[in-house]
């Protein structure tokens, strides 16, 4: 039986766990400042950066021609080889960690190993969401060329992992522990 | 490892059950191997982070000489506390004693500083403050205009 994580991809098709290398988001400045109006006069600097990203959005909602989101939702992901030595996710036990689900902020992807596509270890950053036009992603993922694509039951596995996250509940006070 | 050890010493200590050759042999690959770990603890490789678990370890050698043999035995104590969010601190001393070796060297078993319950704990709050650099970064000049709230894409029929 086939468990490979992977596929090669190509095309403007966007399914939940594609992953689009160096695309660009936009990182809004703290200072910027619309007015009531929402309209500037003048043309502003906006940071951007190209990250890499994967699909959250679920794949029915992103079926062509009976598209049901106009915006993607997306997460930044980093490989093992971005971190340098001497930061925190440079060091294996927090990689250990995040395979073992204890770092709920994060989900882990294993490397890839397919032809043009070899990648390192990857980690997915649920605290570093975007929100990105479909059409704008469906060139972006053209352009790319192949790309890859994290398959079943892998992309259900970090969706939800994702879900867990978000639907986290802090409680105000908590039941003290029991003691042996 | 606290029944091997336990076995080792039992054996030892009993002078008409003396281990065999491959006993002792396999005694000596054990304490190596709990050497290793030892090391390991002092470098501090078992460092954690945003972590409400503290650990305070002694790792100490003891060299222990017999007419047959000379092997270096581990003494570990290791003290692990929990901070919880109400100031109380929840302490487990896991530190066992086994048997008294020659009744001049104290042991202890060895106690890795992780134990099941500690693996359970989530941390919740364990985020990358500083993210790697991007591929390509830069600025894109925009004037913002206003073109009024968005609406929800319209479906014909959801039932179809």
């Amino acid at each position: 039986m086939d468990y490979r994580w992977y596929d090669k991809v190509s095309g403007d098709d966007i399914q939940q766990g594609d992953i689009i290398e160096s695309c660009p988001v936009l990182i809004l400045p703290s200072e910027l400042s619309l007015g009531p109006s929402g309209t500037t006069t003048d043309s502003q600097d906006i940071p951007f950066e190209c990250r890499d990203v994967i699909v959250m959005s679920q794949t029915c909602d992103m079926v062509k021609g009976k598209e049901k989101i106009p915006e993607v939702l997306l997460c930044s992901v980093w490989q093992k080889s971005d971190f340098k030595p001497g930061e925190r996710m440079a060091r294996n036990e927090n990689w250990e960690k995040a395979r073992k689900g204890q770092l709920p902020g994060f989900h882990v992807l294993d490397k890839c190993d397919l032809e043009e596509l070899k990648r390192d270890f990857r980690i997915v950053d649920f605290r570093r969401v975007h929100s990105l036009p479909l059409d704008f992603i469906r060139k972006i993922a053209n352009e790319l060329g192949k790309r890859t694509r994290l398959l079943p039951p892998y992309r259900e596995h970090l969706s939800q992992a994702f879900a867990r996250f978000f639907m986290r509940v802090g409680l105000p006070a908590d039941i003290p522990e029991f003691r042996r | 490892m606290t029944y091997a050890l336990t076995q080792t010493r039992l054996g030892e200590t009993n002078s008409i059950e003396r281990p065999s050759r491959l006993q002792e042999w396999n005694n000596r690959e054990f304490l190596t191997m709990l050497n290793r770990r030892c090391q390991s603890l002092r470098e501090g490789r078992f460092e954690s982070f945003q972590s409400d678990l503290a650990t305070s370890t002694d790792v100490g050698v003891i060299i222990v000489e017999d007419s047959f043999w000379k092997t270096p035995f581990v003494y570990i104590e290791t003290m692990i506390k929990l901070f919880t969010d109400n100031d109380t601190c929840i302490a487990e001393e896991p530190e066992q004693e086994i048997s008294r070796f020659r009744e001049k060297v104290s042991c202890s078993s060895t106690v890795l500083p992780i134990s099941v319950e500690d693996q359970d704990l989530l941390e919740w709050d364990v985020h990358i403050e500083t993210p790697p650099p991007p591929h390509r970064s830069g600025t894109i000049k925009v004037r913002f205009k206003y073109i009024g709230r968005s609406k929800p894409i319209p479906i014909d029929d959801p039932w179809a």
